[in-house]
C-alpha cells in the first residue's frame, strides 16, 4: 500500500513539474496559454507564447524527462554489473569518454546527429577498457573503482581540456558538454534519443532476472545458469550506447544514475524487475527538477544542470560512501 | 552408474603450476560423497571445474555420461546446482526473491519471467526447510546457519540432479552443521539428488557421507568409504598428524589428534578402532 502511494506520488510529482515547469522561465505562461496551445483550443494565443511552449520549453521538459531516464536506467544496470552502488557511469569515467568522443566530432566538424555515434564508439571502447582495468568485470571494490574512474576520466578530460584550450573563445559547445546543458533541446534530438532509450530498457528488462543473479555474484550466477561474461558485455555494450547519446545531446550530467537507483532500491527493493521501471521513472522526475532548478534559480541566467546534479551527488557520494546501510554491499 | 565422472583432469589457473593434476574421480549415482584434503590441495578448484566455472587445460568431465565440455550454461544448471561456502550476495533482497533465483533457469518466457509453478517450488521449499518465519525477511538480515538454509533452497529450487557444495557448513554451528547435512543426506537416502561436498569436519563427513575422496597436491590419493580411508596412515599422510581412530556404537570412525588431552594412553587403547 505505501509503495503504491509513493508510484502515486512520482507520477503526481513529474505531472506538477511538467506543468510547473511549462509556466515558469523569463517570460511567464499562464496554465490556460499552455492548455490552448497543447490541446490547439485557441487561435488567440500569440505566436511568441506558442513558440515557448512548443519548440523551447516542452522539447526541453521531455529532453530532461529522457536524458534522467536514460542516465538512471543505465547506473542501475553498471551498479548491478560491478555489484557496487557507486558504480555510475559519471564517476567510472564512461560519462568523460563520451564526452570526447563528441569533442572530436565538433573538431572533425561532423553533422551534429553524428555527434551520438562518435560518443558511442569512445564510450564502447573504454567500457571494455574498464572492464579489463576491473579485473574482468568481478565485483568491483569501492578502492579500485575510484581508481579506475579518476585515471579514465582524467586522461580523456586532458584531451577534452586540450580541444577547449586550442578552440579558446569559441569553445562554448565542448564547455557545455563538460557541465551539462539542456537548452538546445529540439524535437529530431528527442527523436533520435527515444531510439536508444526504449531499446535499453526492453532489454534491460528482458534480462532483468538474469541480473538479479548478477548480485549473488559471478560464480553463483554462473551455478544458475547465466553466462557471466556475455551478460556483461551485453549490458556495458548497451550502457555505453546509452550513455554516449545523453551525453552527446546534453553533456555530461553527474550522480543521477547514483542517487536516483540508490534511492529507489532503498523504497521499493532491490529486484531488478521493480527497480529498473521505477529507476527509469524517478530519474526523469529528478532531471526534470534539477533542469528546472537550474533554468529558475536565477532567473533569467541560467546555471547547467551538471552543476546542479552535482551539488546534491557529490555529498550524497560521500554519504554512500561511508554509510554502509541500505541496499547493496560493497 | 555414474552421476560424475572425471578423467585425467588437469587444472592450472593461467596455464601455470598444475593445480589439480591427473584427477579421476567417479560419484555414484545418488550417493553423498565428500571430497576431503589439506588447505590449497585444490578441492575447490575441482568442484568449480566440475560446475564448468573453470575449464580444464587436460581431460574431461562428464556428468551422467554427457561431456559438459561446450555444454549451455543453462543446460548445466538444470542438472548441477551449487551452494557456496559464503554467498556473495551484494543486495538486500528478501529470502523469497533469493529462492525465486534457483527458479530462473526454468523459465519459459522471459518477457512473462515466473510462472505460477515457479512460485509453489519455492513455497514448498521454504516449508519444507522451516524458512517460513523468515519469507518475506531480508536475506542478509539472517544469521549464517539461517541463511546456508536459504541458500540450500536456492539449489534444490533448481530441481537439480545433483548438489554440489564447497564446504557448506564451516562457518556453522554444530547444530546447523548437522541440519544441512542431514537434509543433504536424506535427499540422497531418497534418491532425490546425488550430493558431492567439499568438507573439512573428518567426523561430520563420517557421519554422513558414503564414500570419501582424499586430496593431497592435486589428486585423489585415496577413496573409499569412511571405515575403509580412516586409519592412521592415511590421515598421517593427509594432513601430516598422528591420530586415533576410534568408533562410535553405530561403528561410525571419528577421528582424535594425539595430542588431544583428553585422551589417556589407557583410554586410547580401549577405544581404539584401528
Amino acid at each position: 500500500m505505501r509503495k503504491r502511494i509513493l508510484l502515486f506520488l512520482i507520477f503526481f510529482i513529474i505531472v506538477f513539474l511538467i506543468i510547473f515547469s511549462l509556466m515558469n522561465g523569463a517570460v511567464k505562461t499562464s496554465l490556460r496559454d499552455i492548455m490552448d496551445v497543447l490541446f490547439n483550443r485557441s487561435a488567440n494565443t500569440p505566436d511568441y507564447i506558442r513558440t515557448i511552449i512548443m519548440d523551447i520549453r516542452l522539447p526541453r521538459i521531455v529532453m530532461a524527462l529522457l536524458v534522467g531516464m536514460m542516465l538512471a536506467s543505465t547506473g542501475t544496470v553498471v551498479q548491478t554489473v560491478y555489484q557496487n552502488p557507486l558504480a555510475d557511469p559519471y564517476i567510472i569515467g564512461i560519462s568523460a569518454s563520451a564526452t570526447f568522443g563528441a569533442v572530436l566530432a565538433f573538431i572533425l566538424k561532423v553533422p551534429d546527429l553524428m555527434y551520438g555515434v562518435f560518443a558511442f564508439v569512445s564510450c564502447v571502447i573504454t567500457s571494455f577498457l574498464i572492464f579489463r582495468l576491473s579485473n574482468a568485470g568481478k565485483k568491483l571494490n569501492t578502492a579500485t573503482l575510484l581508481i579506475v574512474g579518476i585515471a579514465v576520466s582524467s586522461f580523456l578530460g586532458a584531451f577534452t581540456s586540450f580541444a577547449m584550450y586550442m578552440i579558446g573563445e569559441d569553445s562554448f559547445k565542448i564547455i557545455m558538454w563538460t557541465m551539462g546543458y539542456l537548452g538546445g533541446a529540439t524535437w529530431s534530438k528527442i527523436l533520435f534519443m527515444i531510439v536508444p532509450l526504449v531499446f535499453s530498457i526492453t532489454v534491460f528488462l528482458y534480462f532483468r532476472n538474469d541480473l538479479d543473479l548478477l548480485m549473488s555474484g559471478e560464480e553463483e550466477a554462473h551455478s544458475m545458469g547465466v553466462n557471466v561474461s556475455r551478460l556483461k558485455k551485453s549490458m556495458l555494450v548497451i550502457t555505453a550506447l546509452v550513455v554516449a547519446f545523453s551525453v552527446a545531446f546534453s553533456g555530461m550530467i553527474g550522480f543521477v544514475g547514483l542517487i536516483v537507483p540508490h534511492t529507489v532500491r532503498l523504497l521499493f527493493g532491490c529486484s531488478n524487475k521493480k527497480l529498473i521501471p521505477l529507476s527509469t521513472i524517478t530519474g526523469g522526475l529528478f532531471l526534470l527538477a534539477c533542469d528546472t532548478i537550474s533554468r529558475l534559480i536565477l532567473a533569467p541566467m541560467e546555471i547547467p544542470i551538471g552543476i546542479i546534479t552535482s551539488f546534491f551527488g557529490a555529498p550524497f557520494f560521500l554519504y554512500l560512501a561511508f554509510n554502509k546501510k541500505g541496499g547493496m554491499n560493497r | 552408474m555414474w552421476d560424475i565422472s572425471t578423467k585425467e583432469l588437469c587444472f592450472a589457473y593461467g596455464g601455470k603450476i598444475n593445480i589439480l593434476d591427473n584427477m579421476n574421480v567417479s560419484i555414484q549415482k545418488h550417493s553423498f560423497s565428500a571430497v576431503m584434503g589439506p588447505n590449497g590441495c585444490g578441492k575447490s578448484t575441482f568442484i568449480r571445474n566440475i560446475l564448468n566455472f573453470y575449464t580444464p587445460q587436460k581431460g574431461s568431465i562428464e556428468i551422467r555420461g554427457i561431456n559438459i565440455k561446450g555444454m549451455k550454461q543453462a543446460e548445466m544448471a538444470k542438472i548441477v546446482s551449487f551452494i557456496p561456502q559464503k554467498s556473495s550476495l551484494s543486495a538486500d533482497l528478501t529470502v523469497m526473491d533469493l529462492i525465486m533465483m534457483g527458479r530462473v533457469v526454468h523459465i519459459k518466457n522471459k518477457w512473462v519471467g515466473f510462472a505460477k509453478h515457479d512460485k509453489e517450488i519455492a513455497e514448498h521449499l521454504i516449508k519444507k526447510l522451516n524458512l517460513e518465519k523468515f519469507a518475506d525477511r531480508s536475506a542478509l538480515s539472517l544469521s549464517g546457519g539461517e541463511f546456508q538454509r536459504v541458500l540450500l533452497a536456492r539449489a534444490l529450487a533448481q530441481e537439480p540432479e545433483i548438489l554440489l557444495l564447497d564446504e557448506p557448513t564451516s562457518s556453522l554451528d554444530m547444530k546447523y552443521c548437522m541440519e544441512i547435512m542431514a537434509i543433504v543426506k536424506e535427499l540422497t537416502a531418497k534418491k532425490e539428488l546425488t550430493a558431492l561436498a567439499v568438507l573439512h569436519d573428518l567426523n561430520m563427513t563420517a557421519m554422513f557421507c558414503s564414500e570419501i575422496f582424499f586430496m593431497k597436491d592435486g589428486s585423489v590419493r585415496y577413496h573409499g568409504t569412511p571405515q575403509q580411508v580412516y586409519t592412521r596412515e592415511i590421515i598421517k599422510d593427509i594432513y601430516g598428524i598422528d591420530a586415533t581412530i576410534l568408533k562410535t556404537d553405530e561403528d561410525i570412525p571419528f577421528i582424535v589428534p594425539k595430542t588431544h588431552p583428553a585422551i589417556s594412553a589407557k583410554k586410547e587403547k580401549e577405544m581404539a578402532y584401528v
